[in-house]
């Protein structure tokens, strides 16, 4: 599976957390350590449309991104009214927590991190895995 | 598909009379017996697969000398091997590759679990602690199998029984996809060794890249410790072909042992002296250093570990040739040369998180070329230090 892709196993019953990450390496590691969530990895181009349609529980952004910025999706999500509750959580190479936070986002989390901070940063925005259980597609 | 227990192959004891004490798991050896090799690859790699919580496992199943591939087995998403390209450790260079193709499956790489010992936990369909693959290891050939599969080998142990008639049926591997990227030996005697040291006693490994046409053929392969009554470390070879050796100092921190190889690399220290084998042509190019404890935990933990700093090390070569900057470490005679430690990569990380914050304040914006360029670098350099604190025991 590439960067883009999701865990499919039981991903109904779990937070939905919507990735916009470039590189591949740390795509796998964002996957490994969100193992308890359903994790897909977009597109800065598709998360928007998917947010809108999907309302996924969580989203993570690199700021550094092809095409548009996280900090521009950021302040797009944020603009809609669609989206405008989803928590946003910036993880970037980038130190640039003060930018994050103006442009709207939950969270920032400088890269490389321990791998729990990221963990305690999103149970802190959306609850622990499992208690936060959407229901299962019939 | 049914198992005995009267066989383990692997230590060459003889099989228990039948009235041996069922429990004695110890002396128990273990026969797998199935209609030919292909069903015991098969089991096996659904076992490895349920046992180590695998999406996909790919088995590599060798003959007793551990050089020719007799069964490949895959189970899981992997349906298409012919699509399962293999990862060039050596040149430091299939990372890079993965990267340009994120949506292929990755490849696989071969995790040395030929001790048939450690099979009886697959057979009876449970691992015993003492039994189970070195978390490092696996974490290493997942990381290595990036999307594609995890891929094990195991070896027959001997050429008897139901193994060997069944391989007589089968055609011998032809090629060279036999290749040990990690050595089974080496593992070994970097487990015995950091479980023999003292609890403050320090245990280094290096990973060596060599250049030259000589050192290929003569260096140690397949396994074989490097005899090295006169040198300062113990050597290991890393597979035929391989133009790296790995090398295991005991008792040594890992400062000075990052300082012998820079005197190595400077040519102040020969080869010999190293690794005790001299390969005259041989010239080390770059070296990984770490140290357990003061790094990390575990064998395996120390391979991952090391593999991926000797690799971003070819990275970060390339990258000072392209900004035109001098390494970190000057050396007379090889100005590209380096050791890698963990402390070298913080610095780094520093510099192009420097680098990356100057471009920005010089009015940069994110979708710039050099800004994506850097962020790229730079995420390759934070990947490995995260995995590196990961073996460090931070996840919980």
């Amino acid at each position: 599976m590439g960067v883009f892709g999701s865990d499919n196993v039981e991903a109904s019953a779990r937070p939905l957390i919507f990735v916009v990450e470039p590189n591949p390496f740390m795509a796998e590691m964002e996957r490994s350590i969100l193992r308890s969530y359903a994790v897909e990895f977009l597109s800065p181009e598709a998360v928007v449309r998917a947010a809108v349609s999907r309302q996924p529980d969580l989203i993570i952004a690199e700021i550094v991104l092809r095409g548009r910025d996280g900090l521009a999706l950021c302040r797009e999500l944020k603009a809609r009214p669609e989206t405008a509750d989803i928590p946003f959580l910036v993880f970037s190479v980038v130190d640039a927590a003060a930018e994050a936070a103006e442009a709207g986002a939950d969270a920032f989390v400088l890269k490389p991190s321990e791998r729990n901070t990221l963990a305690s940063e999103v149970r802190r925005l959306i609850g622990p895995p499992r208690s936060h259980g959407r229901e299962a597609t019939p | 598909m049914t198992c005995a227990d009267d066989l383990d192959p692997a230590d060459g004891a003889e099989p228990l009379s039948a009235g041996a004490p069922k429990m004695n798991l110890r002396r128990r050896r273990v026969f797998l017996r199935g209609t030919g090799l292909r069903q015991v690859a098969d089991y096996l790699a659904q076992s490895f697969a349920s046992l180590l919580g695998l999406e996909s496992c790919v088995l590599y199943l060798y003959d007793h000398r551990r050089a020719n591939l007799v069964a490949v087995i895959s189970v899981g998403r992997v349906t298409d091997l012919r699509r399962l390209g293999r990862i060039p450790l050596d040149p430091g260079t299939g990372l890079a590759a993965l990267a340009a193709s994120p949506g292929e499956p990755g490849g696989s790489v071969s995790l040395p679990l030929w001790d048939s010992r450690r099979l009886l936990g697959v057979v009876y369909g449970r691992m015993d602690p003492g039994r189970v693959p070195d978390p490092g290891l696996v974490s290493l050939a997942r990381a290595m199998a990036r999307g594609g599969a995890l891929a094990l080998s195991v070896a027959l142990a001997k050429p008897r029984g139901n193994s060997g008639a069944a391989k007589a049926r089968l055609p011998r591997y032809q090629g060279v996809a036999g290749e040990f990227l990690l050595n089974p030996y080496l593992t070994r005697y970097l487990e015995s060794a950091l479980r023999l040291t003292q609890p403050d006693g320090a245990v280094v490994l290096s990973l060596l890249r060599l250049s030259g046409p000589g050192c290929l053929g003569r260096l140690p392969y397949r396994g074989c410790p490097v005899p090295a009554p006169r040198a300062l470390g113990r050597g290991f070879g890393l597979g035929r072909g391989s133009n790296r050796v790995a090398v295991v100092w005991l008792g040594l921190s890992r400062q000075d042992a990052a300082a012998r190889l820079r005197r190595l690399m400077a040519g102040s220290l020969s080869l010999d002296d190293v690794i005790g084998r001299a390969v005259a042509v041989a010239r080390p190019t770059s070296a990984a250093v770490v140290s357990h404890r003061e790094d990390l935990v575990g064998a395996g933990s120390m391979l991952a570990a090391a593999s991926d700093l000797l690799d971003l090390q070819t990275c970060l070569q390339s990258t000072r040739r392209d900004e035109g900057r001098d390494p970190v470490h000057q050396l007379p005679g090889d100005a590209a040369a380096m050791v890698m430690d963990s402390h070298v990569l913080a610095q780094e990380i520093d510099r192009q998180r420097q680098v990356l914050q100057d471009a920005i304040a010089n009015g940069c914006d994110f979708q710039d070329k050099h800004v994506r360029e850097i962020s790229e670098r730079l995420d390759r350099l934070i990947v490995v230090m995260m995995r590196l604190m990961g073996h460090r025991g931070a996840v919980p």
